[in-house]
């Protein structure tokens, strides 16, 4: 099964029952559904953390395979000034929409081929900056595949009752 | 990032926190609010210094420290009513459980201490 952290190179596994796979590109997901993940990375302004580590595309990137190798030094896309630009259509957009979907039609149909994101890279991005309810949302609905792992440590972590405690349980 | 360990596969698809009626979840913060509890919550489940001061923030000017707690743990995070439900254990929070348990599955509710009677019960 293929992981949700996959690098460059990642096997890309067809599922005939998904909707997409994670080689579609975000510029072909349907905008009801773009619409529903942006409404979860409008909560805790997510959307900001994921803009800030889209990577620059390198020439080795290959989002064919629904991923992208991160550059060495670590490049940025996106700049603090372009998020402040988005921030700024923020206060002028009316209440049914949403911000983070404005951010995603900007990245969505940037670059050129072979250079734009995918549902892939797009799941790999979410996983990396720990934007977990919009990551669970891609994995389920978009690729019918599993929820990413969690780590093991962190507020990602699962939290589960502790068996073996000394409080008294009641029957 | 690839040193990173991975849970094995957690079997809760309960109800997420994110998807908590507002009611219940209004009534939850404004209890959570009166223990002053946000940062035990916070220290509890690990929340990165930035994200503390985010709470802070939030409090500063007014506003919910729990309700901008759970956009956090439950709202980017993705956590459900269950693992609040540890949480709160954890803390001995019982009330809180007590609040909650509607969203859990009722084989938990023997994890809530029975309330002590008050005179008025006597």
């Amino acid at each position: 099964m293929a992981k949700a952290n996959g690098w460059c190179g990642v096997e890309v596994q067809g599922n005939s029952s998904s909707k997409y796979t994670r080689t579609t590109e975000l510029r072909r997901v349907e905008d009801n559904d773009i619409y529903k993940l942006a409404t979860i990375l409008d909560v805790n302004a997510c959307w900001r953390k994921l803009m800030s580590i889209i990577p620059k595309v390198d020439v080795q990137a290959c989002s064919a395979a629904g991923a992208v190798k991160v550059s060495a030094n670590g490049g940025r896309k996106y700049t603090a000034q372009d998020i402040s630009l988005i921030d700024g259509v923020a206060e002028r957009l009316p209440p049914d929409q949403s911000i983070s979907q404005v951010m995603i039609d900007e990245w969505k149909t940037s670059g050129k081929l072979n250079e734009r994101p995918t549902v892939g890279v797009l799941l790999q991005l979410l996983v990396e900056a720990e934007l977990y309810s919009a990551a669970d949302f891609v994995a389920l609905n978009f690729l019918n595949e599993p929820k990413p792992e969690r780590p093991t440590d962190g507020p990602a972590a699962h939290f589960s009752l502790e068996l073996g405690d000394d409080m008294d349980v009641d029957t | 990032n690839a040193n990173r360990t991975r849970s094995r596969s957690h079997q809760d698809d309960t109800l997420l926190i994110r998807l908590l009626p507002v009611s219940a979840r209004h009534q939850l913060c404004v209890h959570l609010d009166s223990l002053d509890v946000w940062q035990q919550l916070a220290t509890a489940v690990k929340l990165y210094p930035e994200q503390v001061e985010q709470i802070r923030h939030q409090k500063d000017r007014g506003r919910s420290p729990s309700n901008e707690f759970m956009n956090i743990w439950g709202g980017q995070y993705n956590h459900t009513v269950q693992s609040l439900f540890a949480l709160f254990k954890k803390l001995k929070l019982h009330h809180a459980m007590r609040m909650i348990k509607d969203y859990v599955s009722e084989d938990l509710h023997k994890y809530i201490p029975r309330s002590l009677p008050t005179i008025s019960d006597l």
